[in-house]
């Protein structure tokens, strides 16, 4: 039986042959083990024109019946000694090409070129990410283009930078807008910017972008998560400041008739969690995302089918098809206002009414501070 | 029965062909607090010593429950570890759901006559469902969802509803669930270890969930501290952290095979229908949304600390992978 292939395994249970921490890399092979192995792999290379004999005693395993669990006495599998270090890419490429027991093989199988395209397509990404799914790699690959597009496309103007705490949990309050949420991803280029020892801003999306193929899976990389009370607490908690957009996909799909009016606030959520966390409330007024996509009309009848909550039709998309879906380059403007804090006795969160009362004040607020940067706009002639 | 033999405890074993039971099975063995380990399955033990014994008895016949009503009471059984579940969904629902919810039945009627200490149940968190309003971290109060169509995961929840109908049932036992994450590791099976043995691996196009493992020895030791301490209620059981399952994927050495969410149902249903694949078109609901649990509570009452996080448990999954390549043998079967 293949007793010395298997043999390598880490977990086995038998006494560990010497071989075994060779066999499994990810069991914390140190680099210079690596390294010690190259000269073999290159030994071994002339092998890879003929059949080799290594690929078709790796063959043999295949019809292997199960390890029967004969050593199953001798010891608890569970007494492993450390977990394995998390191995890097470059680690697990040279696995893929010098890899210990079935040697070199062909590089052509398709089993190898699939590995290898596997481990190639890892480089674009982390491969450790937080518990919301962050990943600081991918994070940093798109910086550059957020970077270009708030200061050279869209040129964004920050008011009020005096205003954002020093460091968090702290909750940004900003009107949305602008069909897809380029909003959230410039609001927290800014936050950083003007803060940058902070920890990295997280953002919350509503179910609709969170659920959209691609758009959610790229948010959550950049730092979204999906609005829910519980994602709030827990990233609050963290240490994170956090982007909030009550008004949800009202706000984004607005009409653009009704840009730079505020929709409903949703039922306050924003503010219970600010009470019961005691973190500062930061509003925050946006104006330029309205402009980016100028929303004509929405069918609603044509997003069913699409699973989308509506389809926003505006001046170039759907008529130019994706490419109706670039924005348009206009000028922003981001205001910070000064923090709101409330005495954790003068409300109570479960106070429905009252909780309403506030977050509609929040939310004149925020109208007043898009009135005055529009009035600013207005003034400066543009 | 004399007095001298009264010290220890009397523990019966469901399931234990398989590497948890197995283990368990083994490590009771050594342990002097334990008098007798009963293992009551279909396929006989792979260990064999005085203080084991083997119990033939299938829990998918109807006169199961009085067999099993007979045994412990000759036994005087004061502990149950019942993990008689399938790893994988099979194609024969009525097996599956004879064995799941009326094994599990049979065995806690019987439990019920006899006033066990302590009853463990292995779980899944494929009972909380994959939904699209899941939290990012699910805790042990949600409510068991599943997911819309899927007898196979209703099967598990069924079973463990019927669980604490005995715990309200049975004041006095300590009743425990232990809601396994996707368990990887060379010897065992499930959902996801099929899946990722594929080298192409079907996935929902333009989504991509975080996803959980929880390492096979890190289930084992969450499973003696439930045995060894008195903890009642269910618990999430998972390695730390998450990892995208385009990134676990590839860490398998596999590649993504991106199937329109609109076509899984029907591509994936006939695929099943034609038992070309191993996956029930409804479980891609699991490759869809998030069903990622909170361990918090595991770790407060139970005391457990894993050793792997999830990461971890998925590259060494990959380096045994990359040794064996072939599918993991199923024990997922009909013995």
């Amino acid at each position: 039986m293949s007793r010395s292939v298997l043999g390598r395994d880490p977990f086995t249970r038998s006494p560990a042959p010497p071989p075994a921490a060779e066999a499994a890399p990810s069991a914390g092979t140190p680099a210079k083990k690596n390294r010690a192995r190259r000269p073999q792999a290159s030994q071994r290379k002339p092998k890879r024109s003929r059949p080799a004999p290594a690929s078709a005693a790796a063959v043999q395993p295949r019809n292997a019946p199960p390890d029967p669990p004969t050593s199953a006495l001798a010891q608890p599998v569970a007494d492993l000694e450390r977990p394995p270090r998390p191995i890097d890419r470059r680690e697990l490429m040279d696995e893929i090409d010098e890899d210990p027991v079935r040697g070199p093989g062909s590089p052509f199988a398709p089993e190898t070129l699939i590995q290898r395209l596997a481990a190639r397509t890892l480089a674009c990404r982390g491969l450790e990410v937080d518990e919301f799914g962050y990943d600081p790699v991918s994070h940093d690959k798109v910086q550059p283009l957020l970077r270009w597009l708030f200061d050279s496309y869209w040129r964004v103007r920050i008011r009020g930078q005096e205003h954002l705490p020093e460091r968090g949990p702290f909750i940004v309050v900003a009107n949305h807008g602008g069909v897809l949420p380029w909003d959230a991803l410039m609001l927290k280029l800014a936050a950083e910017r003007t803060r940058p020892d902070t920890a990295p801003v997280r953002f919350l999306m509503e179910d609709f972008v969170f659920h959209f193929p691609f758009l959610g899976a790229l948010l959550t990389r950049l730092g979204g998560a999906r609005a829910h009370p519980d994602n709030a607490r827990r990233l609050l908690g963290r240490g994170a400041p956090l982007l909030v957009f009550p008004e949800g996909d009202k706000g984004l799909g607005k009409l653009y008739r009704n840009r730079h009016q505020l929709q409903r606030f949703g039922r306050g959520g924003f503010l219970k969690l600010a009470l019961r966390e005691g973190v500062p409330l930061v509003p925050a007024a946006l104006v330029g995302p309205d402009e980016i996509h100028p929303v004509v009309t929405r069918l609603r009848w044509l997003a069913r089918p699409l699973g989308l909550p509506y389809l926003p039709v505006t001046l170039t998309f759907p008529a130019l098809g994706p490419l109706g879906l670039l924005p348009l380059p206009v000028r922003w403007s981001i205001a910070f206002g000064e923090p709101l804090r409330w005495d954790r006795d003068a409300i109570d969160p479960d106070d429905a009414v009252h909780v309403a009362a506030q977050a509609e004040r929040v939310r004149e607020k925020i109208q007043q501070m898009v009135n005055d940067l529009l009035d600013e706009r207005a003034r400066a002639g543009r | 029965m004399s007095s001298r033999d009264q010290t220890g405890r009397v523990v019966a074993l469901t399931g234990a062909a398989e590497f948890l039971g197995r283990e368990l099975c083994n490590r009771l063995l050594h342990d002097p607090g334990c008098r007798k380990v009963l293992i009551i399955d279909v396929r006989e033990p792979a260990l064999s010593s005085p203080k084991i014994e083997y119990i033939p008895i299938d829990l998918t016949l109807p006169n199961a429950g009085r067999e099993l009503e007979a045994v412990f009471a000759r036994f005087r059984v004061d502990t149950l570890v019942h993990q008689a579940f399938l790893s994988h969904p099979i194609h024969d629902l009525d097996y599956a759901h004879e064995l799941q919810v009326i094994g599990t039945l049979h065995l806690l009627h019987a439990a019920t006559s006899n006033g066990l200490r302590k009853v463990i149940m292995e779980g899944s968190t494929m009972v909380y469902g994959a939904r699209p309003d899941n939290p990012n971290f699910i805790t042990e109060d949600a409510e068991l969802r599943g997911i819309p169509d899927c007898p196979q995961v209703a099967d598990l929840i069924a079973a463990e509803k019927a669980l604490w109908e005995y715990a309200a049932r049975s004041p006095q036992t300590t009743v425990t669930c232990l809601r396994l994450a996707s368990m990887l590791g060379r010897n065992s099976d499930g959902f996801m270890i099929r899946m990722l043995s594929h080298p192409l691996v079907p996935t929902v196009l333009g989504f991509d969930p975080l996803v959980q493992f929880v390492h096979e020895s890190d289930a084992l030791e969450a499973l003696w501290l439930a045995l060894q301490r008195d903890a009642p209620g269910a618990f999430n059981i998972a390695g730390d952290g998450v990892v995208p399952l385009s990134v676990a994927i590839r860490c398998a050495g596999r590649l993504p095979l991106p199937i329109p969410h609109g076509l899984t149902d029907r591509l994936g249903g006939f695929l099943w229908t034609c038992q070309l694949s191993d996956t029930p078109a409804a479980l891609f609901d699991y490759l869809r949304y998030l069903w990622v649990t909170d361990t918090a509570r595991a770790r407060s009452v139970l005391g457990f600390a894993p050793r792997f996080t999830s990461l971890q448990a998925l590259q060494n999954f990959a380096a045994l992978h990359r040794m064996l390549p072939q599918r993991p043998i199923g024990t997922g079967e009909r013995p």
